[in-house]
């Protein structure tokens, strides 16, 4: 009875969450409050009710009980106990299912806990997300429902896409949906601001931690995608501008500006409406995100679950779960008062130019990615946006962005610059201007010649890296107290912030190293041979038959030597699924931090030799690795900050940091004194 | 005869569409054999810049995919086709522009700038710019400074009152109230979507039914091959005798032997002279191999068979069949309808076939036609109407019909309609003359003789149409001479026509037949003595 | 703006998102809403070849002894070229409609990267509908028509124009809606 049980809670669920959208709403109106509270028990229930439905299909999915008809299509008896698992969630029903799951669990996080916001405006939030809950039940019971059945049961599985039996691909979707799902918070949070016609900035600074977090899962998600492309689909590549990838990069990006306006919201009260904006726009990004997947409407590499006709239900949500509160913002927007008075050389303006530029760049990525559609409908012309054009348009965007962050940060809010600023920035300048000609020209040298694109992406690097190491060593510069005391009481706010924007130093280093200087051979080798590349030996030994827990494996035994001294054995698979039958390639990859020694095998026999594919990427794990310090980043600023008290408590503290310069504009000026000295 | 379930019309052409294009895409997420070594040209020069042109190419059959990245046929040949061209000297633009000529823009993973572009290259300059302006703007508003800032909240207290929990809010008639409405909708909602019936099954609990079941499936294909073998054996013994190849056929189908089972069916067609009942079974069995598709070489025996029997059901049915395949499902409906006319009500493929008939329907939008011609229903809806009435519509019907059949005197089944409608009216005589008509458009069919002639004996029409009756009779001898209905009209026509001995011999012999105690065996006596 | 009244009008920098989203949302609907009713097909591409002179396609004859075939040969009349392939499902799926349009007009079969004795097999069991077959082994033909799946069929006037290219098996509503009416008025 499992399985109806779980149909029967989600079912539960789904009237709960309908009554907890709407009732609370009407009764904070008319003042009933006690029922109005009822909001909070109700959010805790639908969230009990998912996870036994989420449960109960884990329990199948574990059980192979292929009287669940998602069960006979996405796994099999043969299949190892992860992908079992994760086959839970790697099909349309089962994700949404999962995305259900974290929509409640973040629901249920801010019942429980949300200590000193503002009751009413709890309350309105939670409704806002179970309105939210209540479009995807509906959206999962009646058009995707994980509870179908089948009378009889087949006698084993379809299996799971073999491409997706992945642990990357187990953990990707999850991730990501956490990202997308927090995103909902700062969603609900706007709304209800709206609803409210109160945003301040008690607002922000309960909104911040939920941005905050969907922004470290958002950036660990959207890499672990980027991975899992990296190493599975084996064309050596990370990123390729697929809609699907968009998909997820634009609410990055809003995500990324929110996080940055909500700081001026909360130090400064100011950029309320524009806040409110973004807050709703990011989540509304990852709707069109999975909208996208979803209705198969744009053609992609991964749109593995695609159907018109589920399109028009999700298109349906997403009217109103865009046009209303967009439609509430044009109408109560206006109203919030913003108060401006800074200059523009400030980390407000800072700040602005930061959500200025991630704007832009997400609207360019938005219009590259539907203009084709539009296109099409219009005139009926089919044309491609790849590749090139996201180079040509988002990269220098972006690129502005990177050399804004050398600067911003070490402003001060409200006007003018620090004293020393100016000696930060003209140092970190040098520094990038001699360091970068000097790799021009050694590259020149080596490389036959490297683009502007590149050389402008080197010397941004280094200006980066170098402002922030400028900004670290000009804090701990010891005046009275010591080095190591001056570094005790930095703020972890401002450490999380150095960290994540060394994480971007990161991430840049591994594109470029990548971009710039990987190496690439196709040969056809029989065993034995021995291919240089890059200034190593690569050695065919053999290519023999394997047996897997369920597939068969061609293996090409590859002996990967450097000056004689032989580093690994790479075995680059080719894999037959024998339930699925379908054919994947595995890499064989020899991860460094110097960079990645990349290995496919492709077709070929004994008599004429295998096609190999063999690749020296230097530097290319620094992109995931610089994602990860961002994310880590990210969450040191997030959870020090967590870790204060309430506003209220602390107004007549002065503060100690350019991040958290007081609360109240009496103490404005003196905290940016004491912040930039 | 068994009409395999497989060549129910289903919407072929929509699943081959289908399969086409899961190929497309499994194409796409089996990587890593794009370029391969052969292709490449051995200057390197030449090689990189033709890298760097397959990059910017789009696979047109993939899912974003260049065709550097892309392992599809087509990819593979617009490499090729790229690396020719720069052999053959010609410049990165030369070719870019020759592969757009062939299959326009879409290939071109960098939009070229055209008019159609415009927009998109400008967007970026559009957005900076516009949202240049929307900055300095809103800083310009912001900028005066807002002394009364009037916070337009609502007022609601700032923090929950502590008094508020449920007990003292929510009245208990309210909390009872709510819990019944979220339990009683789920449960509304739950049993429209629910199967509360069906238990759980986890695999580690079927082990025995699992078991069971590939036994029998084993059983099954053990029992077929021994079947197939069997089949094969006998006609290797006896190939001149035709029900040893139909049981090889039978066998090679259901063993899934499509090719065996066409060789065994046209060996037959040739024992058989084209009988037309093999005739179809072979189209059958063609269209079968093809996956339900009548082919245009079925479709040929199909119109063979019909047109030395237009009543042989297969055939009507594959023909229908066809009709639907093309999408013309009133012909589809026609030809089916015709079937049903020509069954016997309980034939086997009657349900089949009304289904079939209202798939089409539902297909094609129709309304099923009624079907021509007044059939049981009709005349039972006629009987309850008044007397006048009934004979007007009844009348109106059967000259409808009668017209239509002057022109189309082959529908044997709208000659014995038309009888039965004749009959109802009381004009004998002409349904009579129906029946005879009947017989001679089934001429195969010995059953039509049969009524035909029974009903000039049952009419005392003898004399009225003997030459009608020696010709349906010597059929009926020819196809069914032992049938004790063929020995009884003998000796009766026999006894007509004078020839006493003849009719006492026929009489005889079918008395010889019948048991002791047959009711009718005290009858034939009476009439033997009588002669 | 000196003195602000509580109750603000709308500004029209704050409707600019809502406009941008239901312009975008506009162009989701017409496309699904295409989708759905089977007009709009994303593996369907607009061809260039459209309005140009047939490429000068000379293939060898399926039966070999015959000599060369091409679309030039059958100039003064109107043409359909049809690319198909036995190892291709959807080309058994249109054969009914050849043998439909075979009465209308000539059709010139071009065999795409197929064994010659695959295609015998394949007209055999789905029958012949075509004028002539041009064997194609190294897809060369079709890359000049611009032919990126097959099935796909050409429309060609007697003067060897491409008047129509339709990618995919012709299904009822291609053969209704479409072609025949398109044969029709060059006749």
């Amino acid at each position: 009875m499992i399985n109806e049980l779980g149909h029967f809670a989600l079912v539960l669920a789904f009237v709960l969450s309908v009554l907890t959208g709407t009732l609370p709403l009407f009764a904070l109106r008319r003042g009933w409050h006690g029922l109005a509270h009822l909001a909070v028990p109700a959010t805790m229930l639908i969230a009990a009710f998912v996870f036994i439905a989420f449960a109960a299909l884990i329990s199948a999915f574990l059980a192979s009980d292929f009287s669940l008809a998602l069960v006979a299509s996405h796994s099999h008896s043969a299949k190892p106990l992860i992908y079992k698992i994760s086959g839970t969630w790697g099909n349309h029903e089962g994700s949404l299912l999962l995305w259900i799951v974290i929509l409640a669990l973040f629901g249920a996080l801010l019942a429980m806990g949300g200590r000193g916001m503002a009751w009413a405006l709890k309350i309105r939030t939670l409704a806002v997300q179970a309105l939210i809950s209540a479009g995807f039940l509906a959206f999962s019971l009646f058009t995707s429902n994980p509870f179908a059945r089948l009378d009889p049961p087949p006698v084993d599985g379809r299996g799971l896409n073999p491409i997706l039996q992945d642990p990357g691909l187990a953990l990707h979707p999850p991730t990501l949906y956490l990202g997308y799902v927090g995103l909902s918070m700062a969603f609900a949070f706007a709304v209800a601001g709206l609803i409210e016609g109160r945003i301040d900035r008690d607002w922000a600074r309960h909104m911040r931690p939920w941005v905050t977090a969907a922004w470290c899962a958002l950036t660990i998600g959207i890499a672990l995608g980027s991975w899992w492309a990296y190493y599975e689909l084996g064309w050596g590549g990370w990123w390729f501008w697929d809609p699907v990838e968009n998909a997820s990069l634009m609410p990055w990006l809003a995500a990324t500006a929110l996080l940055h306006s909500t700081i001026v919201v909360e130090q400064r009260g100011t950029l309320k409406s524009w806040t409110v904006l973004l807050a709703i726009l990011a989540f509304s990004l990852s709707l069109v995100g999975t909208f996208i997947v979803r209705s198969g409407l744009l053609t992609s590499v991964h749109s593995f679950a695609s159907d018109p006709a589920r399109g028009v239900f999700i298109l349906g949500i997403l009217m109103v779960a865009v046009g209303v509160p967009l439609l509430l913002f044009a109408v109560r927007g206006p109203q919030l008062v913003s108060r401006g008075d800074f200059n523009i050389i400030s980390r407000e303006g800072a700040l602005i130019l930061n959500n200025f530029l991630l704007t832009s760049a997400t609207v360019v990525v938005l219009v590259g990615t539907f203009y084709p559609l539009g296109l099409e409908m219009v005139t009926g012309a089919r044309i491609t946006v790849g590749p090139p054009y996201f180079d040509a348009t988002f990269n220098p965007i972006m690129g502005v962005l990177v050399a804004a962050m050398g600067i911003g940060p070490l402003l001060a809010w409200r006007r003018g610059t620090v004293p020393g600023t100016r000696r930060i920035i003209t140092i970190s300048g040098v520094i990038t201007v001699v360091l970068g000609v000097a790799i021009a020209m050694a590259t020149t040298a080596f490389a036959s010649g490297i683009s502007i694109a590149g050389i402008a992406g080197i010397g941004l690097l280094i200006w980066l890296g170098s402002a922030i190491i400028a900004d670290i060593t000009y804090r701990l510069k010891p005046a009275k107290a010591g080095v190591a005391a001056r570094a005790a009481r930095l703020p972890a706010p401002m450490i999380g912030m150095w960290t994540a924007h060394f994480g971007m130093v990161v991430f840049l280093a591994g594109a470029i190293g990548n971009g710039l200087f990987a190496t690439e051979v196709v040969v056809r080798a029989m065993p034995g041979d021995v291919i240089d590349i890059a200034g190593r030996q690569m050695t065919l030994r053999t290519v023999e038959a394997r047996q897997g827990p369920n597939y068969i494996t061609e293996t090409a035994v590859i002996e990967l030597r450097e000056d004689g001294r032989m580093l690994a054995v790479l075995t680059p698979e080719k894999r037959f699924y024998t339930a699925e039958r379908q054919t994947t390639t595995e890499a064989a990859i020899r991860p460094r931090i110097s960079g990645d020694d990349y290995a496919v095998l492709g077709d070929g026999t004994a008599e004429t030799g295998y096609t190999l594919r063999l690749y020296r990427k230097p530097l290319v794990s620094w992109i995931w690795a610089g994602a990860g310090i961002m994310a880590i980043g990210g969450a040191v600023a997030g959870i020090a900050r967590a870790r204060r008290r309430p506003l209220s408590t602390r107004a007549a503290r002065p503060a100690d940091n350019a991040y958290d310069t007081g609360s109240t504009a009496e103490n404005d000026d003196d905290a940016a004194q004491k912040a930039g000295v | 005869m068994p009409l395999s379930s497989a060549t129910r019309p289903m919407r072929r052409w929509a699943l081959l569409i289908c399969l086409g294009l899961a190929a497309a895409v499994t194409g796409a997420a089996t990587p890593a054999n794009a370029l391969t070594p052969e292709e490449m040209l051995a200057d390197p020069v030449l090689e990189q810049r033709a890298r760097d042109l397959s990059q910017g190419l789009r696979c047109l059959v993939c899912q974003n995919q260049s065709i550097d990245d892309s392992d599809a046929e087509l990819a593979r040949d617009l490499r090729t086709e790229v690396r020719r061209r720069l052999t053959a000297g010609q410049s990165d633009a030369d070719i870019l522009d020759a592969i757009r000529d062939t299959y326009g823009d879409y290939v071109l993973l960098n939009p070229p700038i055209a008019p159609s572009t415009w927009i998109l290259w400008a967007a970026p300059a559009i957005i900076l710019a516009g949202g240049a302006l929307l900055v300095f703007a809103a800083r310009r508003r912001d900028d005066i400074p807002d002394k009364d800032s009037p916070l337009p909240a609502r007022e609601t207290p700032a923090r929950s009152p502590e008094h508020v929990s449920l007990k003292s809010s929510v009245a208990g008639r309210q909390a009872v109230a709510l819990f019944s409405l979220v339990v009683g909708c789920s449960l509304l909602i739950y049993l429209a979507l629910g199967r509360a019936d069906l238990p759980d099954r986890p695999l580690a609990e079927r082990t025995a039914e699992i078991a069971a079941l590939k036994d029998t499936a084993q059983q099954d294909n053990a029992d077929r091959v021994a079947r197939f073998d069997a089949a094969r054996a006998a006609v290797e013994a006896e190939p001149e005798r035709v029900s040893n190849w139909l049981e090889l056929a039978m066998a090679a189908a259901d063993a899934g032997r499509s090719e065996t089972e066409v060789t065994a069916l046209r060996q037959a067609m040739v024992l058989t002279d084209d009988d037309p009942t093999i005739v179809s079974m072979l189209a059958e069995a063609l269209s079968r191999a093809a996956d339900g598709q009548i082919t245009i070489p079925a479709r040929a025996l199909v119109e063979q068979a019909l047109a030395a029997n237009p009543a042989e059901p297969r055939a009507l049915f594959l023909y229908g069949l066809a009709a639907y395949q093309d999408g013309d499902y009133a012909a589809a409906i026609d030809n089916w309808q015709q079937l049903q006319r020509v069954s016997s009500a309980d034939a086997p493929w009657m349900p089949l076939l009304a289904d079939n008939i209202a798939d089409a329907a539902a297909a094609g939008g129709i309304e099923v036609p009624v079907s021509p011609g007044p059939d049981a229903a009709d005349i039972a809806a006629a009987s309850e109407m008044s007397t006048e009435d009934r004979d007007a519509m009844i009348a109106g019907m059967v000259d409808g019909l009668a017209a239509r059949l002057e022109d189309n005197p082959e529908d044997g089944p709208g000659w014995q309609r038309l009888a039965r409608a004749y009959d109802v009216l009381g004009r004998t005589e002409a349904a009579q003359d129906a029946l005879v008509s009947a017989a001679d458009a089934l001429i195969a069919d010995a059953d039509a003789q049969l009524a035909a002639l029974q009903a000039i004996v049952a009419g005392n029409a003898e004399d009225r149409l003997a030459d009608d009756a020696d010709r349906l009779l010597a059929r009926l001898v020819e196809m069914a001479p032992a049938r004790p209905e063929t020995l009884y009209l003998r000796g009766h026509f026999a006894a007509t026509n004078g020839d006493v001995e003849a009719a006492r011999a026929f009489w005889q012999q079918l008395l010889d037949r019948l048991p002791e105690d047959a009711p009718i065996a005290g009858q034939l006596r009476a009439a033997i003595e009588a002669l | 703006m000196q003195d602000r009244p509580s109750g603000r009008p709308l500004r029209a920098s704050f409707l600019i998102p809502l406009v941008a989203f239901l312009v975008l949302a506009g162009f989701a609907t017409a496309a699904l809403m295409a989708t759905l009713r089977g007009e709009r097909d994303v593996s369907q591409l607009p061809s260039t070849m459209i309005g140009k002179a047939v490429p000068d396609v000379v293939l060898p004859r399926l039966d070999a002894e015959a000599g060369d075939v091409g679309p030039a040969q059958f100039a003064g009349a109107p043409l359909l070229v049809n690319v198909f392939a036995s190892w291709c499902a959807p080309c058994r799926a249109e054969a009914p409609a050849l043998a439909i349009l075979e009465e209308d007009i000539r059709i010139l079969g071009i065999a795409y990267k197929d064994k010659p004795a695959d295609t015998r097999a394949f007209l055999q069991q789905y029958g012949n509908p075509f004028v002539a077959i041009g064997v194609d082994r190294d897809g060369a033909g079709g890359m000049a028509l611009g032919v990126y799946g097959v099935p796909e069929t050409f429309l060609l006037d007697a003067d060897g124009t491409i008047l129509l290219r339709h990618a995919g098996p012709i299904d009822r509503r291609v053969l209704e809606d479409i072609l025949l009416p398109r044969i029709q008025e060059l006749q």
